[in-house]
């Protein structure tokens, strides 16, 4: 039997425009704490679009409306009292290109801890710098060149160093789009294992195109098409045998 | 649900497609080793029995094919859902075949010594025991290649019919033996090829369960659920 978890985030018909283009139709979707969600479907089909509704990166983007209810802890995010830059640091996020600062190591990490007023004093940060890396499986490859710069790092090692700068402001919720599309198989494998590992304490969700890997990595997974949920469900059940056709057609590749 | 249409890497199809073919390509010639293994016992005639036994040769070859066909699948195309049932089912369906073929052999060995013998008659039950268990086979091979669910649970009910008969054929055959002991060798190679039959009904009740795991991606539920009914 599925082990029920706390729900973390919930929408409620969520829409999304780009001027006058509906790129999301009334989505009402759950997202389960300390738990990786995977949102799979076609390019255009909104899985992006949603993404950035947890964060509330839409909000940068000119002529996007976002209507409809998104808590997070059952707490409207978009309520006009919600503190935005308090949002992303519960909520962080890691893109598809790895996009270290053009700081050192040490910097890349510490900088946010730094603004937050996270730490004391400079051996706070470093505690916080080094822990980051440690759960982002990074600390031993780098702890000898810390002021190196972030850029000087493999596309793998830089994609686990946007993580731990994620995590070094101790957010709930992890955003991942498309985070190993741009890495090897052998990086995408290691930035697999330390989602295995982070989901212990962060939520996270992922958009990918990689149906394998949203197979390997995800708990639950949610398939859109042109805006719409077409199917939520256990990922074991969505890609062994989906209820809806269109997920079927969708997974076994009869459309794209 | 099934799913006929093609997948938009086109080769994709034609590799399930290809291996659908080859597991027919086995049961074509498994049927016909059957067949001629039970006219070798109603017509009490040798004459196919090594024909038969060397038969068996390229259905064992198709065997291979077909489990080398699943893993090149498996590997270049990472089937899931329905295309991986597919696939997962014929790697079964296939070792039942093989194993039908090697049922209908060991028969043909049987045979070979029954046909030394006199025939044993006044076995009343033996024409609809091999054409019962003939037609279940056909059966679920037309169950698999139309993905008729319906089809399928009626093969699967039909075990029952097969193993009554054999138990029917088996009394007749002891009630025999015992009023003439002389008949005691043939007999008794009989009583192994009507089991070889019986478990050839078997396979063909487990292919039925294959093709209905492709279909409903459940192993067991629909099958006992129907023979609740």
């Amino acid at each position: 039997m599925e082990k029920k978890g706390k729900i973390k985030i919930t929408t409620k018909k969520l829409c999304v425009f780009y001027s006058e283009k509906q790129a999301l139709f009334d989505v009402n979707f759950s997202i389960n704490e300390r738990e990786t969600t995977a949102l799979i479907g076609p390019s255009g089909c909104g899985k992006s679009s949603l993404l950035r509704c947890f964060n509330r990166m839409n909000d940068i983007i000119e002529n996007c409306l976002v209507t409809g209810n998104i808590d997070i802890d059952n707490i409207d995010i978009n309520a006009p009292d919600i503190d935005i830059v308090k949002l992303r640091t519960r909520v962080g996020m890691v893109f598809q290109k790895p996009n270290p600062f053009p700081k050192s190591i040490f910097d890349n990490i510490s900088y946010g801890p730094k603004i937050h007023g996270m730490a004391q004093n400079k051996l706070g940060l470093e505690e916080i710098v080094e822990k980051s890396l440690r759960q982002a499986g990074l600390w031993d490859e780098v702890k000898d060149r810390l002021n190196q710069p972030g850029t000087s790092l493999s596309g793998g090692q830089q994609q686990r160093l946007c993580i731990a700068r994620a995590i070094a402001v101790k957010p709930e919720i992890i955003l991942m789009d498309e985070p190993c599309s741009a890495l090897d198989p052998i990086a995408t494998a290691t930035i697999e294992a330390l989602m295995d590992e982070l989901k212990k304490e962060f939520t996270i969700v992922i958009v990918t195109h990689n149906m394998q890997q949203a197979a390997r990595v995800s708990q639950k997974t949610a398939f859109f098409h042109l805006g719409n949920l077409i199917e939520l469900g256990p990922t074991e059940q969505i890609f062994t045998n989906p209820t809806i056709e269109k997920t079927q057609d969708y997974i076994t590749g009869r459309f794209g | 649900m099934s799913d006929e249409r093609e997948h938009i890497v086109r080769s994709f199809s034609e590799d399930l497609n290809q291996l659908k073919n080859l597991i027919l390509k086995m049961a074509g010639l498994v049927e016909n080793q059957l067949q001629l293994s039970l006219n070798s016992i109603i017509e009490h005639s040798s004459k196919d029995c090594n024909k038969i036994i060397k038969g068996d040769n390229a259905i064992d070859k198709l065997h291979i094919e077909v489990q080398n066909s699943v893993e090149r699948i498996i590997t270049l195309r990472q089937p899931i859902s329905l295309d991986l049932r597919n696939v997962l089912a014929a790697m079964q369906i296939a070792k039942e075949l093989e194993r039908v073929g090697d049922l209908a052999v060991n028969s043909a060995r049987r045979a070979l010594i029954i046909t030394q013998h006199a025939k044993i008659e006044n076995l009343y039950d033996l024409d609809e025991y091999f054409t019962t268990t003939k037609n279940v086979l056909r059966e679920a091979l037309d169950a698999y290649v139309k993905n008729d669910l319906e089809l399928a649970r009626q093969v699967w009910n039909k075990d029952d019919l097969i193993d009554e008969l054999y138990a029917k054929l088996f009394k007749q055959l002891l009630d025999q033996m015992n009023n003439d002991k002389k008949i005691a060798v043939p007999a008794i190679h009989l009583s192994f090829a009507l089991k070889n039959i019986e478990r050839i009904g078997d396979h063909a009740t487990n292919i039925a369960e294959d093709i209905s795991f492709i279909l409903t991606a459940d192993r067991n539920m629909h099958m006992s659920e129907h023979k609740k009914d």
